[in-house]
């Protein structure tokens, strides 16, 4: 039951701090000026439109408004600059799917890549091949993914011509996202995202597996008379992955926010893309939904991650506080 | 033994049993090892974490010194070196030699051959071979990579043309260009530095007269200096078929003719003498005028020092006055001024555009300083005005004129532009009963309001709803390819549809002979289709009208009946009498009264008779409308006429030849335009060549046409009759002279230079950058040594601020705990719920934007705000952790407060976990600036300032594919010090906690 109440309490909290948050964006927000990109009669026409969509008027009243839009019609304003006077949340629907399909296929390569890869290293601890992992993991978390993007870029793609350079736009793929040409010119973005989690997932399984082999229990499955890959399988990996799952959680939003440059270089129309649009362009609106949904998502996972420790580790379940 | 031999020993009976110098106590001479000496210890042995500080250390002095080594300052950028290859020294060969390969066909090879070609050939004369053009230094291609064959479709057969890989060096590749505005000591040092190094720097100027030889599209180019020899437009060689009879045309030449032969040189004919000694403008009248500055404006004096002309320039406007101070108006749009040999003007052919009423009267326009024009009909009346500030259009009387919207409006218009007659357009709304409804904007959304001015209907456009006179909300009817009938007055009599009519009933289409009966079950005729009329009629024979306009909805009601909001548009004649408009076979009539006044078909409009109408573009009219929409006026722009500079009107009249040399009509297939004749009261005053493009007289003489560089004034009649006209330049040999300066000295000279050579008299040295340059010129070397300063300065900074204050943050949390702990976790909690790009874009916005901050600024800021939370974390867990220890209780017992407590005993314990996470700041926030500057929200971009994040966005921009060199070594260097970085933080967290060592988080 107590269980229970804690994750009521968290969540809210997290509501709470979400309020706090997404108030003093918008504050802040609309306390920088409008600007209007024409002249004459056609300035005379989009300040009209702003006027008719109340940006003119005191924050707090815009406020109290957009409060009273959300919660009654879901409307969170319209895209002035993006896309001409559409809803935004359509504009954020449209957009949705490259970056959620990139990040999905991301995780999908590299959570098993990197569990194996630390589990690879750990086994061979201090033997040539931990070396040579370690020393790759450093490299890949080191070295900012852009860097690798534009590497992989110029060697796959310009010199090799293996695989094409930018992502597919949706009319030569079919109209699908799922096609095959699609797919194919989303290996390179997927490929960059990977490297960096890759190699954190690596480092941390390697860590833990070699702190549960060293433990005492793993001493005790080997003179019960397992053998090496029984007492591996059945005891040090089970402990080991206990830290790890929480982790990817992390890091698939970590992905999603550095997201954002791979789909600048890559040019895939997503969510990443549209944010630095919105703030370089100073579309308001839009800005404020997709810092919601960003904020959000990094509130919950946050939740999520938390609740997930205390449900795959009975220890902290039981409430050894700190 | 005796008593008294136990009193008396002697010294000698005794010996040392143990003499030993060596002492086995060994004293302990290891000290006791301070806390920081003994991490010392431990991070020397880790190879890793040493290396990483030599190349951290290495990399800070290469930021520090590499400026130094250089000859390029930051700011320093070479236009004409932009994108070069890193070059070593000036005679590097191999990988770093300022080098690129490229396939190139046999024009492009020649091209690059050329260059040397010319820069052998010092005066002229054109006389260097093949090979000592391929052995010369200065020649481009430094080798050829491969040949090889490919065969491309050039129209519906299949060429092959060789193409060659080429290794070209960039610098060399610039070849020449011609500098602007030299002065007369600038010329003469060139000169003398010239004979001095014996490297030649000016080279003869091309002649670039002859279109056949130099195309059009070749001037202003960038390469134009290398533009040389005669050549087609696609740099294909030309040489004369006759040498000696250039007019006998030119054939292209392959390359093995250019090895024989040689290129087709270009240059002027004339000899390197000086210009004519001409310091004076001249006025219309042959007055020689000198020219100075004086406070901002330019004064124009005759020889006996009075002021004739004054001009003040604000912007790009130039201002004339006389010499009492009236403003002169300037003309504009003179198509050619001409001068006698004596500098005075021999006359002119001006331009000027035409304007119409709606009736095809002439207007004149007269435009005030402000702005504003005001039109005059024939007889000097005032017929309308226009108001410049506030774009407003008034008649007469001064009544603002409403403009017509251009949509949906034709306007047709006689071969001179003058408007014959129109179709206007308008769209109405109404509602089932037929009544008209008015339309209204409130905001975004659309309203409908009936004749007593209530709300009928309400449209909002961006959720495509309707809503009712109550509010509620409304479904139109979905059609299903319905045809909606209305009666004669528009009232809504009901529909056929797929599901049946309007009440709902099963409708059976009945053939009839050609027409349709619509019939309901029970067989009474509901709605019948006239094929004679292509009407309908209802089952009494009372004609319907089709309401399927576009935008029709029709509103069923809970009751059964319906409510129908539909739109009719209206075309109207330039009378206000409304159009009937019917479409047949493509073909739709606009009539009046039962006759044809206008149809469309194909695209166009055909007036009654079947005569193509001329459709008035709209760009530059303004029809003027009623409230009703009737046309009550126009001010129609026509074209251009002529007059002459006493203001006479020239009629223009052109003729076209088509190449056999015959004349024929303008717009027939191969014409081309040959002669232009301007005549004045039925004589030809001048004649213009267009092939030649020259001018001549009534008797045939060339005139000689003023150059620009002056200015002429007209009065209100566009008399010219003030002027001041530009000195008549010579051309010669090595440079082109050209007018302006101040005071006597009026020449500025033009040359043709050898790039390479003239940066060595510039710059003293030769252009050598280690690392290429940038796309705009800068040297890479030292931009990235500045960058690196930036970032690395930025990183520490951020880190050194951060680590105060998230120890003293974390270190007051974590003593105090209970309620002050729990607030400030909520404080960092909410803080840390901000994404980051958030902040940096916030703090953009607001203070870097608006002035107040300079960029390297906000970023600080942004990072300060929230990157101190991680440091504050760990102190309080380090806190928490020896809080409760007994040595703290005893301290406390001894007196100590909490300051003391705090900072004196239990901080240190946390020292090594703050150092090592500090020191782990650095990378992350030298990858934040990168990222920030790469994804282009923050920009370090200046003459003076960049960072590493800038130059990798610049590189991106380049083209990785085409300029790698700008991407790579700042990402070389950012990936060093990233990766070094996280291993020297590794080293330092192994050195100051052993027992995590392994964990590695």
């Amino acid at each position: 039951m107590s269980m229970i109440k804690y994750i009521f309490q968290r969540i809210l909290l997290m509501l709470f701090v979400f309020a706090v948050i997404m108030v003093l964006c918008f504050l802040l927000i609309k306390a920088l000026p409008i600007p209007i990109e024409a002249t004459g009669t056609a300035a005379e026409t989009i300040r009209q439109r702003y006027e008719a969509l109340g940006y003119y008027k005191p924050v707090w009243e815009q406020l109290g408004i957009l409060i009273k839009n959300i919660f009654t019609k879901w409307n969170w304003g319209v895209s002035t600059r993006v896309d001409q006077w559409a809803p935004v949340t359509d504009v954020v629907a449209d957009r949705i799917t490259p970056t959620i399909l990139i990040n999905v296929y991301s995780l999908i390569i590299s959570v098993p890549l990197g569990i194996i890869f630390g589990i690879f290293a750990a086994l061979k601890k201090n033997k040539w091949q931990d070396h040579v992992i370690s020393t790759g993991v450093m490299l890949f978390i080191s070295v900012p993914s852009f860097v690798y993007a534009f590497l992989v870029q110029y060697i796959l793609a310009f010199k090799l011509n293996w695989l094409p350079a930018i992502c597919a736009s949706l009319n030569d793929a079919g109209n699908s996202w799922f096609s095959w040409t699609m797919f194919k010119s989303l290996i390179l973005p997927v490929l960059s995202l990977s490297f960096g989690t890759i190699a954190g997932l690596t480092r941390s399984t390697r860590a833990e597996l070699t702190e549960a082999l060293t433990s005492d229990y793993m001493l005790l499955a080997r003179t019960k008379g397992l053998t090496r890959a029984q007492s591996i399988w059945r005891h040090a990996l089970k402990n080991a992955m206990v830290p790890i799952l929480p982790g990817i959680i992390s890091s698939f939003v970590g992905i999603l926010s550095g997201s954002f440059i791979i789909e600048a270089i890559f040019a895939v129309p997503g969510v990443g893309r549209l944010y630095i649009t919105s703030i370089t362009l100073r579309d308001f609106d839009l800005f404020i939904y997709v810092t919601a949904f960003y904020t959000f998502i990094g509130l919950a996972a946050n939740i999520v991650i938390d609740l997930s420790y205390g449900f795959l580790d009975p220890r902290v379940r039981m409430g050894s506080k700190k | 033994m005796s008593d008294k031999n136990m009193k008396k020993f002697d010294k000698e009976a005794f010996t040392f049993v143990n003499n030993d110098r060596v002492l086995t106590d060994v004293k302990l001479d290891t000290k006791p090892v301070g806390y920081l000496r003994d991490a010392w210890n431990r991070f020397k042995k880790n190879k890793a974490s040493v290396a990483a500080t030599v190349i951290i250390a290495l990399i800070a002095l290469f930021a520090i010194i590499a400026p130094w080594c250089t000859p390029y300052k930051i700011n320093q950028a070479d236009g004409y070196y932009k994108q070069v290859r890193p070059k070593v020294s000036p005679s590097a060969k191999g990988l770093w030699d300022g080098g690129y390969n490229q396939d190139l066909n046999d024009s492009g090879y020649i091209a690059l051959q050329a260059i040397a070609f010319a820069a052998l050939d010092k005066d002229g004369t054109n006389k260097v071979t093949w090979d000592e053009a391929t052995n010369y230094q200065y020649n481009p291609v430094a080798k050829i990579n491969k040949t090889f064959e490919t065969s491309s479709l050039v129209g519906s057969e299949s060429k092959t043309s060789t193409f060659r890989n080429l290794h070209i060096d960039s610098y060399y590749k610039v070849g020449f260009v011609y500098v602007n505005g030299l002065s007369k000591e600038q010329y003469d040092s060139i000169l003398a530095w010239q004979t001095r190094t014996g490297k030649q720097v000016i080279y003869p100027i091309v002649d670039t007269s002859d279109p056949v030889v130099f195309p059009e599209s070749n001037r202003n180019d960038a390469n134009e200096g290398n533009y040389w020899y005669a050549m087609t437009k696609n740099l294909t060689p030309l040489y004369p078929n006759d040498p000696t009879n250039l007019k006998a045309g030119y054939h292209e030449m392959t390359l093995e003719e250019v090895k024989q032969k040689g290129l087709w040189a270009l240059y002027a004919k004339d000899y390197a003498r000086d210009a004519k000694d001409d310091p004076y403008y001249y006025g219309i009248d042959g007055t020689a005028l000198s020219f100075s500055n004086v406070a901002g404006a330019t004064e124009f004096r005759d020889v006996q020092g009075n002021l004739v002309f004054r001009s003040v320039r604000t912007g790009d406007v130039i201002t004339y006055f006389d010499g009492e101070g009236n403003r002169l108006n300037t003309l504009e749009g003179a198509t050619a001024i001409f001068r006698n040999a004596d500098n005075t003007l021999a006359g002119a052919i001006i331009s000027s555009a035409t304007y119409f009423n709606a009736e095809g009267n002439p207007l004149t326009a007269v435009t005030e300083e402000n702005g504003n024009v005001e039109y005059f009909d024939a007889a000097n009346q005032l017929v309308y005005s226009y108001n410049a500030q506030s774009e407003v259009y008034s008649d007469a009387l001064g009544n603002p004129l409403r403009v017509a919207q251009a949509n949906g409006n034709v306007f047709f218009g006689d071969a001179d532009g003058r408007l014959i007659g129109l179709i206007f357009s308008s769209r109405s709304a109404y509602d089932q009963d037929g009544n008209p409804l008015t339309v209204q904007m409130d905001g975004t959304d659309v309203l409908y309001l009936d004749g007593v001015g209530d709300v009928v209907y309400k449209y909002v456009p961006s959720t495509k709803r309707y809503y009712g006179a109550d509010g509620a909300e409304i479904s139109p009817y979905a059609g299903l390819g319905a045809t909606y009938f209305g009666d004669a007055s528009r009232r809504f009599v009901g529909f056929i549809s797929k599901l049946g009519d309007q009440d709902g009933r099963k409708i059976i289409t009945v053939r009839n002979g050609d027409d349709i009966l619509y019939q309901l079950e029970d067989g009474s005729v509901e709605y019948r289709y006239i094929a004679a009329t292509s009407s309908y009629e209802d089952g009494s024979g009372n004609p319907l009208v089709v309401l399927n306009d576009a935008g029709n909805c029709f509103f069923k009601q809970t009751d059964g009946g319906w409510k129908a909001l539909t739109f009719e548009t209206l075309y109207k004649d330039a009378d206000g009498n409304v159009f009937d408009v019917a479409t047949q076979n493509g073909t739709t009539t606009y009539s009046l009264g039962g006759s044809t006044v206008y149809s469309f078909r194909n695209r166009s409009y055909y007036d009654a008779s079947g005569n193509k109408l001329n459709v008035l573009s709209r760009g530059q009219n303004r029809y003027f409308v009623s409230e009703s929409g009737v046309l009550i006026g126009g001010l129609l722009t026509s074209g251009v006429q002529y007059h002459d500079a006493d203001g006479n009107l020239l009629t223009e009249e052109r003729i076209f030849v088509n190449n056999s040399g015959n004349v024929v009509p303008a717009g027939s297939t191969g014409a081309r335009l040959a002669i232009i004749r301007y005549s004045r009261g039925g004589s030809v005053v001048y004649t213009y060549d267009a092939l030649n493009k020259e001018y001549f007289d009534a008797e045939g003489n060339e005139l000689t046409q003023q150059p620009s560089g002056g200015a002429y004034f007209v009065n209100g009649q566009n008399r010219v009759i003030a002027g001041i006209q530009a000195p008549v330049a010579d051309q010669i040999k090595m440079a082109d002279i050209t007018t302006s300066g101040e005071g006597g000295v009026f020449k500025n000279y033009r040359i043709r230079v050898l790039y390479y050579n003239y940066y060595q008299y510039l710059n003293d040295h030769e252009p050598v950058f280690v690392l290429g340059a940038d796309s705009q010129g800068y040297d890479i070397l030292v931009r990235l040594a500045h960058g690196c300063r930036l970032s690395l300065i930025l990183a520490v900074a951020v880190s050194l601020i951060n680590l105060v204050i998230g120890a003293i943050y974390g270190a007051i949390e974590g003593y105090y705990g209970g309620a002050v702990d729990m607030v400030m976790e909520r404080i960092t909690d909410i803080l840390a719920g901000i994404p980051f790009i958030i902040l940096v874009t916030l703090f953009k916005f607001h203070l870097v934007d608006t002035g107040r901050v300079s960029v390297l600024g906000g970023l600080l800021f942004a990072f300060v705000v929230t990157g101190w939370i991680g440091t504050a974390y760990s102190t309080r867990m380090q806190f928490y952790r020896f809080k409760g220890q007994e040595y703290i209780l005893a301290a406390r017992t001894l007196g100590a407060n909490d300051f003391r407590l705090m900072f004196k005993h239990i901080f240190p314990n946390a020292l090594g976990t703050l150092i090592t996470s500090s020191v782990l700041v650095i990378p992350g926030v030298i990858f934040s600036e990168t990222s920030l500057a790469y994804l282009g929200i923050v920009n370090f971009n200046g003459t003076n300032t960049t960072s590493l994040g800038t130059m990798l966005n610049n590189g991106q921009a380049a083209g990785i594919n085409k300029f790698p060199h700008i991407i790579f070594f700042p990402a070389l260097i950012l990936s060093l010090l990233m990766i070094s970085f996280n291993l020297f933080g590794n080293g330092l967290r192994d050195a100051f906690n052993p027992s995590l060592r392994g964990t590695e988080e």
